[in-house]
């Protein structure tokens, strides 16, 4: 046998020996099974209410009525809209009419009775980002009221031929976008709130020859409260328009959490669905279609990552009598963090998102056994 | 030796030493044993005595540095320096006839050498192990959380990494022919970690991690250090005409010593742990440990020893707790025995011309153990092996490249315990040379 083949076979042998890892729970005997993952239910130490502002403004939609529920309150809604000439349509002929067009997509509250708005001319340029719902803004003349159902596809409204008269100098200046500021849409009467599209709402503008569509560049929606509402023992009302959040606060030094491992995270909250449910015949009283959640810190504004998204964030929709807010990474690493004992948040915060622009109640309980509670999933520490 | 060749071999070792922690990292996995006390203990005397049972507290050998006894260190010729890499692949077994099987790698010692004067004084320096805790036990639960929603795939990996080492510092005192002594202190250090790790996967698609859930990896780490005193006695009785022939007897105590060690649990991965609870510090008192050898050499072909150790670890103390020692409760620590014995034959002996073959030594072995802590009270832990191995010589005198295996048992599958079967295999590299030569002009 040579050297060489001596050496070979030793490297042989070393080869052999770096076999492939096969682990087990051989031996778990000996470990135990002390570090299985188990839920611990966490419910919140307190529920209140706080306002914030609620941003209306080029929203999804405008809303405008009033709407008496017999469970929330009265609320009144005045809707705003501006229109925009696009630069190379021109008025150049004599205008024989002007037509409003819009398209309803929500409706809140009676849907088998009419209702009527008023339109009036806003007299100058009006903000809307940023603007809140409580927002008072000075509407000029009366130009007409329009009564339809709140149920139909396609709400139209002819302007008057002297509101037509007194603005053909506007509809041909090429100013027209900055000298025409838009409609105020006030209720007047109706026992509905409705929504308009606001990517679908039209000016039409009728000349001999033509026919101009103006569409709309921004809208914003005012809401009030003119009636408290009537609520059950031991509910809370958070609603949508209003700038209203619910914040929640949670014990995350509770001996059944803290320094523990964080796997996965639920916060359910519990709503009084029956109590929503229950309405007047032809009433309808739409939920909202999301909710959001989003931590703050004790200053109230949003902690975000360095990808500027906020450290809490989840989103839900109120089903089966509860919102479940199933929590991301991002979230979960938040918690975590929590857990073993920073305050990066100090508070869970409920809200609506403000792309959606709604009325949407939800009933929220107050008894210390249906306060909204995180399902924690944990590794106890094993210290 | 000529220079380049020794840096090569010395480079050799460095890669060894730079290459291998990085294996043992990767892998790292031993038996399930290693979780109790302060890890599995490690006995690493020579590549020589490593193919002889493990120990050898009577032997002196012009060829590797003995670290089972510092006074054998007074009989030294060349500057030595040696490493040794291990593999090890366990196999466990529980009553139901559950298996896992496990590999891992790790540089295991690097020592160096020298003779302050040829024969009579020499130095020695060690980095060795003395215990490790390397396992891996992972469970697999479907588990169904109905507060959730979800059914998932909880995988749970129960590992333990580290262990303590020692570096030796000491030297060899030549007294009288037939009495050598030796002083070594040890500086014993390390960090011993066990971890929980606790991740995620979808029932119906394998490797897929579901969304919404986080792992999670818990660590509770040790660090200990302390340092203790090694006296040694080598007394030769001379039975040939040969100046080598003989029996040599030898007996080593190492003092009782006293570790100080700090506790962190922590919560997360390696570079973004966060600390959870309160770190803790406390003493960790370590017991004496005694060995007596015999070994028999004759006509520089044949050797023989056999040795005993007692480490009365019964009495061990710690304000800090440990799988199978509760500060407040449970003791399943008991005194540990080690016995050994092993066989050398080298047929060339001092003859460098004879044949390769001829040159090659070849070792047996066997060692018996009671380990130092118990899995179950009135469970002895008992392991059984032998060693062999081949010490193969280079082109370059008093250089040698030892090729070692270990086979064993260890444990019972009885009272829910286990079995391990491993083999181990040991590469050494063992360089001299002569140094510190007085320059002579005629």
């Amino acid at each position: 046998m040579r050297r060489s083949s001596v050496w070979s076979c030793c490297a042989l042998l070393l080869l052999l020996a770096t076999g492939c890892d096969d682990p087990s729970a051989v031996g778990i005997g000996l470990i135990g099974e002390e570090g299985l993952p188990v839920t611990v239910r966490l419910p919140a130490d307190s529920v209140q209410i706080t306002s914030q502002k609620d941003r209306t403004g080029n929203t999804s939609r405008v809303l405008a009525g009033r709407v008496v529920d017999p469970l929330t309150g009265t609320l009144a809604a005045t809707g705003y809209v501006d229109f925009v000439m696009s630069g190379t349509a021109r008025v150049d002929t004599t205008i024989v009419g002007v037509r409003l067009e819009m398209p309803p997509d929500y409706v809140y509250g009676d849907t088998l009775g009419s209702v009527t708005l008023a339109l009036h001319d806003m007299p100058e340029d009006w903000p809307y980002a940023g603007v809140g719902t409580d927002t008072t803004l000075t509407a000029g003349p009366l130009v007409r009221t329009f009564t339809f159902a709140p149920t139909d596809t396609l709400v139209q409204v002819d302007l008057p031929a002297a509101w037509i008269a007194a603005h053909d100098t506007t509809f041909r200046s090429r100013t027209f976008s900055t000298s025409f500021h838009g409609f105020q849409f006030a209720p007047t009467e109706g026992n509905a709130v409705v929504g308009f599209r606001f990517s679908d709402i039209r000016m039409r503008v009728f000349t001999v020859t033509d026919t101009l569509t103006l569409t709309a560049s921004k809208v914003l929606t005012t809401v009030a409260r003119e009636q408290a509402p009537a609520l059950p023992e031991g509910r809370l009302l958070l609603q949508d328009g209003l700038g209203q959040g619910v914040l929640l606060r949670f014990n995350f030094m509770a001996d059944s959490v803290r320094e523990a491992g964080l796997h996965a995270a639920v916060l359910e909250v519990p709503i009084d669905s029956v109590q929503l449910k229950q309405t007047p015949v032809g009433f309808v009283r739409p939920l909202p279609a999301t909710v959001r959640l989003i931590g703050v810190n004790a200053e109230g504004n949003v902690p975000v990552t360095s990808l500027g998204e906020p450290i809490v964030l989840a989103t839900t929709t109120p089903e089966d009598g509860r919102l479940r807010f199933r929590l991301g990474s991002t979230s979960l690493q938040t918690l975590q963090r929590l857990m073993l004992g920073e305050t990066l948040v100090q508070y869970f915060r409920l809200e609506f998102p403000t792309d959606d622009n709604t009325l949407g109640p939800l009933l929220l309980y107050t008894a210390p056994t249906l306060r909204p509670t995180l399902i924690l999933m944990v590794t106890p520490p094993s210290l | 030796m000529n220079m380049p060749a020794f840096h090569r071999l010395l480079g050799l070792l460095l890669v060894l030493g730079m290459a291998m922690p990085v294996a043992a990292q990767q892998t790292g996995e031993g038996s399930v044993y290693s979780r109790f006390g302060l890890g599995s203990r490690l006995d690493y005397a020579s590549s020589q005595l490593q193919a002889m049972g493990g120990s050898g507290v009577g032997l002196f050998n012009l060829n590797y540095l003995n670290l089972s006894n510092p006074a054998t260190w007074s009989d030294q010729v060349l500057t030595r320096a040696s490493g040794t890499v291990v593999f090890q692949q366990l196999r466990a077994i529980d009553a139901s006839g559950n298996t896992a099987s496990l590999g891992s790698g790790a540089l295991h010692a690097v020592q160096f050498s020298f003779p302050l004067r040829a024969r009579r004084i020499g130095i020695g320096l060690a980095f060795r192990p003395y215990t490790r805790a390397n396992y891996l036990v992972r469970t697999e639960t479907r588990q169904i959380v109905p507060e959730l929603g979800d059914t998932v795939q909880t995988r749970i990996d129960y590992a333990g990494e580290g262990g303590l080492q020692q570096l030796n510092a000491g030297l060899g005192l030549y007294l009288h022919p037939r009495l050598s002594v030796g002083i070594r202190a040890d500086l014993i250090f390390g960090i011993i970690e066990h971890t929980q790790r606790t991740r995620f996967f979808d029932p119906e698609l394998p490797g897929v991690i579901p969304s919404g859930y986080m792992p999670t990896l818990f660590a509770t780490s040790t660090r200990l250090a302390g340092v203790r005193a090694t006296v040694g006695l080598l007394l030769r009785l001379p039975t040939g005409t040969q100046g080598s022939d003989g029996v040599a007897m030898g007996l080593t105590l190492s003092t009782p010593t006293v570790l100080r060690a700090t506790r962190v649990y922590t919560l997360g991965e390696s570079l973004d742990r966060d600390t959870v609870g309160t770190t803790r510090r406390g003493d960790v008192h370590l017991p004496l440990s005694v060995a007596l050898g015999v070994s028999y050499q004759q006509d520089n072909r044949w050797t023989l020893v056999v040795d005993g150790h007692y480490e009365p670890w019964s009495r061990f103390r710690s304000d800090l707790d440990f799988a199978g020692y509760d500060p407040n409760g449970e003791n399943l620590f008991k005194d540990r025995l080690r016995l050994s014995a092993g066989l050398e034959y080298l047929p060339a002996g001092t003859d460098y011309s004879a044949p390769y073959f001829h040159q090659i030594a070849y070792r047996l072995g066997v060692f018996w153990e009671q380990a130092y802590v118990a899995p179950r009270s009135n469970v002895s832990l008992r392991t059984l092996a032998l060693t062999g191995g081949l010490s193969f010589p280079t082109l370059f005198p008093g250089t040698r490249l030892d090729l070692n295996l270990e086979v064993g048992t260890r444990g019972t599958t009885a009272r829910n315990l286990v079995r391990d079967t491993y083999y181990r295999i040991g590469l050494s590299v063992n360089v001299g040379e002569r140094w510190f030569l007085q320059r002579r002009f005629n």
